[in-house]
């Protein structure tokens, strides 16, 4: 091969590195933009939770589970995953109001997502998984399990219903249930 | 089963003239297939690219904070 075709291959790959650094480079701002911006950050949460206990003892016993509205006027949801139902199933949040999930489980790895919002989450033994958002729609959504936990888990669903911040109306206790509506 | 050897297989055929890779004509080719490959590459990566920043601008952004 003569020398100045072999240069114009070497050329061709030095401009094609140069395009995908510039094509990696927008993709990575792009992220950083949305992270430093609009803050929508992966879940980072390290919390450590006894899986055995989790029903027993602390905040996840049952009559802790479901929407309470805490110190601060702070939302806070707890839900236990399970193979293969969420506790409790259905779970009220206000609209536009920053809403904090957690959420553990006493079995094997789950995952949820909460349908039209950037929630996505695992959730894996001995460990609180936390994800903070603000749903700006209401309505129902569907909160699949998305991580294959055996054979029920295609039946392992709940619901987050979004409703309307005038309306979101916790009972004295500061908790709120779907029922109660 | 008797196999019977090809007609050809025990013969040399010789290449033929026209068949000779010419030098230049080797050079002209090497210099066309990489705008091909860039023109493919650069509309499959640009479609992606493309894709990417729809789904993130009208999808990923407006379902608004997470963290």
């Amino acid at each position: 091969m003569r020398a100045d075709t072999e240069q114009d291959i070497l050329k061709t790959e030095l401009w094609w590195t140069a395009l995908v650094t510039a094509v990696v480079t927008a993709i990575m701002l792009a992220i950083i933009y949305a992270g430093l911006v609009h803050h929508i950050n992966p879940p980072s949460n390290i919390e450590t939770v006894d899986p055995k206990t989790l029903h027993l003892t602390g905040e996840f016993t049952e009559g802790n589970l479901g929407t309470r509205v805490e110190a601060g006027d702070q939302v806070t949801s707890r839900v236990v995953a399970t193979q293969f139902a969420f506790q409790p199933q259905c779970i009220v949040v206000p609209a536009n109001r920053t809403v904090t999930l957690r959420l553990a489980t006493p079995d094997v790895i789950h995952g949820i997502l909460v349908t039209g919002t950037n929630v996505n989450t695992m959730i894996i033994p001995g460990y609180v998984s936390q994800v903070h958002t603000v749903f700006t729609k209401t309505g129902d959504l569907l909160m699949p399990c998305h991580e294959f936990c055996g054979l029920g888990h295609s039946q392992m669903w709940a619901t987050v219903r979004v409703v309307p911040e005038d309306e979101f109306k916790p009972g004295s206790d500061g908790r709120a249930t779907c029922d109660a509506r | 089963m008797v196999l019977t050897p090809h007609p050809n297989a025990s013969s040399q055929v010789p290449p033929r003239p026209d068949d000779a890779i010419d030098d230049l004509a080797l050079e002209r080719v090497m210099r066309e297939v990489p705008s091909g490959a860039l023109a493919l590459s650069l509309l499959t990566v640009g479609l992606l690219l493309i894709a990417w920043f729809l789904m993130y601008a009208f999808v990923f952004l407006p379902r608004g904070i997470v963290g």
